[in-house]
């Protein structure tokens, strides 16, 4: 697969690409391959459903690729791409809390298919529950979550995409920890009962 | 990321019972087969089949440019429609009736009142209109009915030819009595 990590001067290469009418088309092709697994991986964890999640990457690379002129480069290029990732899928749970649609329905739904599947490695139901103890985070926290445990990215870089100061976005880490630590007290000893 | 520095402020912030999340990090959970790998393809043809971002700006240009005339009519009109409305004049307060009687030397005022004594009345509100009725006003005590009958002699006695007067006063002897006014 693509690099994960990409360096600040490839990113810089790709600019140029993007930036130049002639070769725009080349260099959002480069920019898809390079980042498509990250910000699936990103998006595919807050809205639960592939489908869901392929539609909100689509969306963002879209919106990236019309405003990569609007981008002064005080970041790096995957800060500004979670940033629109991230937003994406806020609007996305947003709009179907509004339908009254569980918003992680799916993603409790792909845990309790797995358990089924006799190929997944030992531990599988204890992972479960934590899957479905950060599908009760609130949205904003469980972003947090996602970006700070899945993405391993620093504060620095989470305060760029989420508009928030870094001591504000390590309360809210260390919150949801405790929510999901608490959840999985409560629901494992019913896991252990059975 | 991969300092160490990093990965133990991590590893402190990650507490060890979310371990089991730890593989989630590597790969998202059932993607299709050749998602990624069709991915590229498929971006790109959304991207070929919606306006290119350079368009938009040339748009709006060109949309700005295609709207101005009509803007700077209806300004126009509008500055036009303000300068030429037809503006009522402020209704001019009431005079006041006296400030001018007001201003007069005393003097004046006599001699203004004397001449204009009906403007005056009109103008200090102390003329006071008839009555509207056909009420006969009494201008004085009734006459008795001597009283008329020697008005009504008198008026016939006025009538006479000095000749037939005597003959008249000679059968008439009481009506002598009559005081008259000339007396």
């Amino acid at each position: 697969m693509q690099d994960l990590d990409p360096s600040v001067a490839d990113d810089r290469d790709l600019l140029e690409l993007l930036l130049q009418p002639q070769t725009a088309e080349q260099g959002f092709r480069r920019l898809v391959e390079r980042y498509q697994v990250r910000l699936y991986g990103h998006i595919r964890r807050l809205v639960g459903r592939h489908e869901d999640a392929d539609d909100v990457l689509q969306n963002t690379f879209v919106k990236a690729y019309h405003g990569i002129g609007r981008f002064r480069g005080e970041s790096r290029l995957y800060t500004w791409l979670f940033r629109i990732a991230t937003n994406e899928a806020l609007n996305f749970l947003q709009r179907e809390q509004r339908r009254q649609t569980a918003p992680f329905g799916d993603l409790e739904r792909t845990a309790l298919s797995a358990r089924a599947d006799p190929a997944m490695p030992c531990g599988q139901e204890l992972r479960d529950l934590l899957d479905q103890a950060v599908a009760e985070l609130p949205h904003k926290q469980r972003i947090v979550f996602d970006l700070r445990y899945f993405e391993e990215m620093p504060y620095g870089e989470m305060s760029k995409v989420l508009d928030t100061s870094e001591g504000a976005l390590k309360a809210s880490y260390h919150h949801a920890v405790k929510k999901i630590e608490e959840y999985v007290r409560v629901h494992g000893e019913n896991l252990l009962n059975h | 990321m991969s300092t160490a520095k990093t990965s133990s402020t991590t590893d402190q912030m990650n507490p060890s019972f979310l371990d089991p999340l730890r593989e989630k990090k590597k790969l998202p959970p059932d993607v299709p087969e050749g998602y990624f790998e069709q991915f590229p393809d498929r971006m790109m043809h959304r991207l070929l089949a919606s306006p290119p971002p350079m368009a938009t700006a040339p748009t709006k240009r060109a949309l700005a440019t295609a709207l101005l005339p009509y803007a700077l009519a209806a300004t126009m009109a509008g500055a036009a429609a303000w300068f030429f409305w037809p503006r009522t004049e402020p209704t001019p307060a009431p005079p006041d009736p006296l400030a001018q009687l007001r201003q007069m030397p005393a003097e004046e005022v006599d001699a203004y009142v004397e001449e204009n004594l009906y403007d005056y009345a009109h103008t200090t509100g102390s003329y006071v209109p008839p009555p509207d009725t056909n009420e006969i006003q009494t201008v004085g005590p009734m006459p008795t009915l001597a009283e008329l009958k020697r008005i009504n002699v008198l008026a016939e006695l006025d009538r006479m030819d000095p000749a037939d007067l005597e003959g008249w006063l000679d059968d008439n002897p009481q009506e002598l009595d009559v005081p008259l006014d000339d007396e």
